[in-house]
């Protein structure tokens, strides 16, 4: 074995890299548990996107398509498939569940297959057909949420089926995860019997094709001029990029958050190195002047290190194979169980990071190393020639940014992140000095532990402050996730009025709005108006098509190249102010539209504008004739268009309303679907508690990876206290000798680090509300409303960390004998 | 053995430059025993460190087994002190995550010696430490930790052997001891022996004595 590993073994006895091996490996378990989880579910998604379209092309429309889409495709003999999507309720005596319905002919899928629950413990089973007539499939979501079996009926509309399967998944659309609801796949030819789909309803019209690659060219050239805006072809290569794409994004914000957990770790790396730098000078030296060369020197370490890296290369893999077995363990129920393989990246990502932060954070301190003096055998006052703190520090931040930029693959996100972190580093770290200096005032006028307790803060003034600027963020990062968690979306809900409304109907037929009316009259509810609602788009602003200002500078047009909900209104609604302009007369047919305020302002739109809007194939031009305030956040039917109530009558229209259910009457919901069966019934307290289920394991998942950041705080408190072990030492067996009993000393360390913990925690605090603060008024626009627990949990769960962690850390200080102190010291 | 011609060394303190040697001419012949000694401060432990070529001076020039140290670079006197220098410094300067055993395999280690082990186990024995091969230093006391650090000085055979102080930190008896060992083993080995030193009464035990005076070196005369 080499002089080098031996050394490193006898390091490694002596307690001087246990903190540089643990940090390096924390670093790339982070990046390594980051990317591996990302990978395999971006491998999972992406591999299956061609059998997820279910065809080689996919035409899709919100309304059925002609012949003359469709004749092309026989004619180059190419297979097809018909399917349809649409939410609506499925029900089950007194329970329901609002489901996404997905309608399928004889020959769908064209391509991959349908998986279904197979027996216990056996992997799901692959079926190339869609279910026979008078039959469902659905997902275990369904059947838990109607209380039904394989083989129960379950009511779609006005018709009655046999649940004959539980739904994996299947092409056509995602399954598990975000929606209105679990899927359902039907036969298209039972959907006459269910009543649900009619003229107007939301349908979205999916016809698949699958042939030889030339025939599929040769029809997308063939229809591709024919297509209305609102269609689009679909391909899985076209599909397949935008999918890894959105995975790629995902894992370059969670690797830039984790790179906050690097740099904690490249900092206990940094303070790790130059304590072992000055604990190695003397013995350097003594090397030297065995006849050590330089070179040899540099030898030596190189060895020290590169092996030192390894075993943390090696161990942070396992530890990041265990934090992404945890996230997944987390998020099953929203990824799928079935993630695929990950491959090498992750680690080569885990590997390069572990080099990086032991040559940004370790080599600047060790490198000196190599100019140690043998004359510093024979004396201590010989200089060793050192690169400076700035030097140090800079090739630290640099290291930390080029990794910032490999995660981010963005100049400007990596940089604004990285500017960011620093400028809260500067912010916390100058109101961490600013409370240290303060603590002089509760010194003066305290006990013997204090006084020792805030002077000892104050002479170690610099570390301290770094451990507040370390605790301060990572402590504030786990109270901004708790309540997110825990409390911002049931404030955000108390917020609403009592009485708002909590349901939503939508594809109302005409001739249900009297028999709605009249149900709500009879059980005493009211509703948030009953409005008209036409599918149609927005194509032109004052002559200019919408795709050429959405690419203009000049404005900042939203994403409206889809069909927009239209209404037709005799008066303004109440919660919408007009802001400019005037309302038509009741019976007005003027070719007019009121547009919301926002959307104006973005389009650049005023009174007197000309919107042109196509609806089906007709097209007809308005002009602005009045902007409205909106209230979002009413629970109401909102509209960004309203028309005149004449203009939209002969089109084919559906409506919409809300209104509020007292929890307790929930039972009349069933008896509404049955008597409105084309209805769907958005429930929002469901949704509501959807978006919360998911944000609790999405928040339980990133709360993993911050735990491994605290963990990395920890370090840098470790690798801090480490570092100044000797002064302590020193300290205490000068205090003890002349008669300081050891519970004082011991009793000033706790104090002292139960001060700086509480000061780190404060801080955190008062950032975590400062976060929460912008998210309640900016985001969701409620009244700030101020969390009185954060103020008592920051202070408590700083001081008790970072008191545990360096008392402990003291211990020896006060447990070793004054004299055997001195005399080691000497 | 040694032989230095008008060596001089200064250093620069504050805004002045402090003279530590001014022209200091001796001779060490093979085998000889030297004693260096002079009041606290007057660079007997700057002189060492340039006789043993860990140090160079500001003028003159050293020779040190016929070969110049003035004209080399670090790295060469480094490769000089491998193949002919052993030390003992006043502070023992045992690495104190290594054990005793270990501590005086170092040298042999990066001499790439294959019978390191062996030969480090024979030194301390020598030294009368065989029971002690695993302890550390912190578990032995003065005079043991000494004693180790001669076996590891000794270990790799040197033909010129320095020593600082050597008995600075222990107790007399302790020291007494010490320094009997240290001429035993040097008897045996013959090495050439340069002692630093403010015990005047080693001073008879050397065949040669300097004393430094005000930077100059002065030849007493043979110690005994």
């Amino acid at each position: 074995m080499s002089v080098g590993l031996r050394l490193l073994y006898r390091d490694w006895r002596g307690g001087d890299i246990g903190i540089l091996l643990v940090a390096l490996a924390l670093a790339v378990a982070i990046v390594t548990g980051v990317g591996l989880f990302s990978e395999r579910l971006g491998s999972a998604i992406v591999a299956r996107s061609g059998d997820m379209l279910g065809a080689d092309l996919v035409l899709q429309s919100p309304r059925p398509v002609g012949d003359e889409l469709l004749a092309p495709a026989r004619a180059l003999g190419l297979r097809s498939a018909y399917s349809l999507s649409f939410a609506t309720m499925a029900a089950r005596g007194e329970h329901l569940q609002i489901s996404a319905v997905t309608a399928v002919d004889g020959h769908f899928p064209l391509r991959g297959a349908i998986r279904l629950e197979g027996d216990p413990g056996a992997a799901p089973r692959r079926t190339s057909g869609g279910p026979p007539r008078g039959q469902l499939w659905a997902e275990r979501r369904l059947l838990d949420a109607l209380g039904v079996e394989p083989g129960g009926l379950v009511d779609v509309g006005d018709a009655s089926f046999t649940l004959a399967a539980v739904l994996v998944d299947a092409p056509g659309g995602m399954a598990g995860g975000l929606g209105l609801g679990p899927r359902l796949i039907m036969h298209v030819d039972d959907l006459p019997a269910t009543g649900v789909v009619q003229p107007g309803s939301r349908v979205r019209y999916r016809y698949g094709f699958a042939g030889d690659a030339a025939a599929i060219t040769a029809y997308r050239d063939r229809i591709g001029p024919l297509l209305l805006p609102e269609q689009r072809l679909r391909t899985p290569n076209e599909d397949r990029p935008g999918l890894a794409q959105a995975i790629d994004r995902a894992q370059s914000y969670l690797l830039l958050g984790g790179s906050l957990g690097v740099a904690l770790a490249g900092a206990a790396i940094a303070i790790a190195a130059r304590r072992y730098t000055e604990r190695h000078i003397q013995g350097v030296a003594v090397l030297k002047t065995l006849g050590a060369s330089a070179r040899t020197i540099t030898v030596i370490y190189a060895q020290k290190f590169l092996a030192l890296a390894t075993v943390a290369i090696l161990l942070g893999f396992a530890l990041g194979w265990l934090i992404q077995a945890a996230i997944v363990s987390v998020l099953t129920a929203l990824a799928g169980a079935d993630l695929g393989v990950a491959g090498w990246h992750p680690y080569a990502l885990g590997a390069a990071t572990g080099l990086v932060c032991l040559f940004a954070f370790a080599l600047p301190p060790v490198w000196a190393l190599r100019g140690v003096s043998p004359l510093a055998a024979l004396r201590r006052d010989v200089q060793v020639e050192r690169l400076g703190p700035w030097l140090s520090w800079s090739l630290g931040l640099a290291g930390l940014f080029g990794l910032m930029l490999w995660y981010s693959r963005s100049l400007w996100l990596a940089g604004a992140v990285f500017a960011g972190l620093l400028s809260t580093v500067l912010l916390v770290a100058v109101c961490g000095v600013a409370l240290i200096r303060s603590t002089r005032l509760v010194g003066a006028h305290a006990g013997n532990r204090w006084l020792l307790a805030t002077s000892s803060l104050r002479r170690r003034g610099m570390e301290n402050a770094l451990q507040i600027v370390v605790f301060a963020i990572t402590i504030m990062l786990l109270l901004v996730l708790l309540v997110t968690r825990t409390s911002l979306i049931a404030e955000w809900q108390r917020e609403l009025p009592e009485d708002a409304p909590n349901h939503f109907l939508i594809n109302l037929l005409p001739a249900d709005v009297p028999r709605l009316e009249g149900w709500l009259d009879r059980h005493g509810l009211g509703h948030g108006g009953i409005f008209p609602v036409v599918r149609g788009r927005l194509t032109h602003v004052d002559g200019v098509a919408l795709e050429q200002l959405a690419r203009s500078a000049d404005t900042a047009a939203p994403d409206l190249d889809r069909e927009l909900s239209l209404t037709s209104a005799a008066r303004p609604p109440a919660d919408n102010p007009l802001r400019a302009g005037a309302w038509w007369p009741p019976d007005s047919d003027a070719r007019q539209v009121s547009i919301e305020a926002q959307l104006a302002q973005s389009l650049g739109v005023g009174v007197g504008s000309v919107l042109r809007f196509q609806i089906g194939s007709e097209r007809f031009e308005v002009a602005v004739s009045s902007i409205r305030g909106v209230n979002w956040e009413n629970m109401r039917p909102n509209f960004y268009m309203i028309f005149p109530p004449r203009l939209l009558q002969r089109y084919p229209m559906t409506y919409m309303t809300s209104f509020y259910l007292p929890p307790q009457r929930k039972g009349l919901l069933s008896e509404l679907v049955r008597l409105l069966p084309a209805v769907t019934l958005i429930e929002i307290d469901a949704i509501i508690a959807q978006i919360r289920a998911v944000i609790d394991q999405v928040s339980l998942a990133i709360e993993a990876i911050l735990w491994v950041v605290v963990a990395c705080g920890g370090l840098v408190l470790l690798a801090t206290v480490q570092a100044g072990l000797d002064e302590r030492f020193r300290e205490s067996s000068i205090l003890r000798t002349l008669g300081a009993p050891s519970r004082l000393v011991l009793g000033a360390l706790l104090i002292e680090f139960l001060l700086l913990g509480a000061m780190a925690g404060l801080l955190a605090a008062l950032g975590a509300e400062a976060t929460t603060w912008v998210l309640q008024t900016q985001l969701f626009h409620m009244a700030w409303r101020p969390h009185i627990w954060l103020w008592v949990l920051g202070p408590s769960l700083g001081a008790v960390l970072i008191a545990a962690i360096g008392t402990l850390a003291c211990r020896r200080v006060v447990a070793t004998p004054p004299v055997q102190v001195l005399r080691s010291l000497h | 053995m040694i032989r230095t011609d008008a060596i001089s060394k200064t250093i620069a303190a504050a805004s002045e430059s402090i003279s530590i040697l001014d022209a200091v001419n001796l001779t060490i012949r093979a085998g000889e025993t030297a004693a260096i000694t002079g009041a606290s401060g007057s660079g007997k432990s700057t002189l060492l460190g340039i006789l043993a070529g860990l140090d160079l001076p500001s003028a003159g020039h050293i020779w040190l087994d016929g070969r110049e140290l003035t004209a080399m670079d670090e790295d060469q006197r480094a490769a000089v002190r491998s193949e002919l220098v052993g030390f003992v410094f006043q502070s023992f300067q045992l690495l104190p995550a290594l054990t005793a055993l270990e501590n005086v395999m170092l040298p042999l280690e990066l001499k790439r010696s294959p019978a390191a082990r062996r030969g480090a186990l024979e030194y301390l024995q020598r030294v009368g430490l065989g029971h002690r091969l695993n302890h550390y230093p912190r578990q032995l006391s003065g005079g043991e930790q000494q004693r180790v650090a001669i076996a590891r000085a000794f270990a790799t055979r040197p033909r010129i052997l320095f020593a600082d102080e050597p008995t600075g930190n222990l107790d007399l008896k302790t020291g007494q001891h010490i320094i009997d060992l240290l001429f035993e083993l040097n008897r045996d080995m013959g090495a050439t022996l340069v002692l630093v030193t403010h015990d005047q009464g080693l001073t008879g035990r050397c065949a040669v004595h300097f004393e430094l005076l005000d930077g100059a070196v002065v030849r007493v005369g043979a110690g005994r």
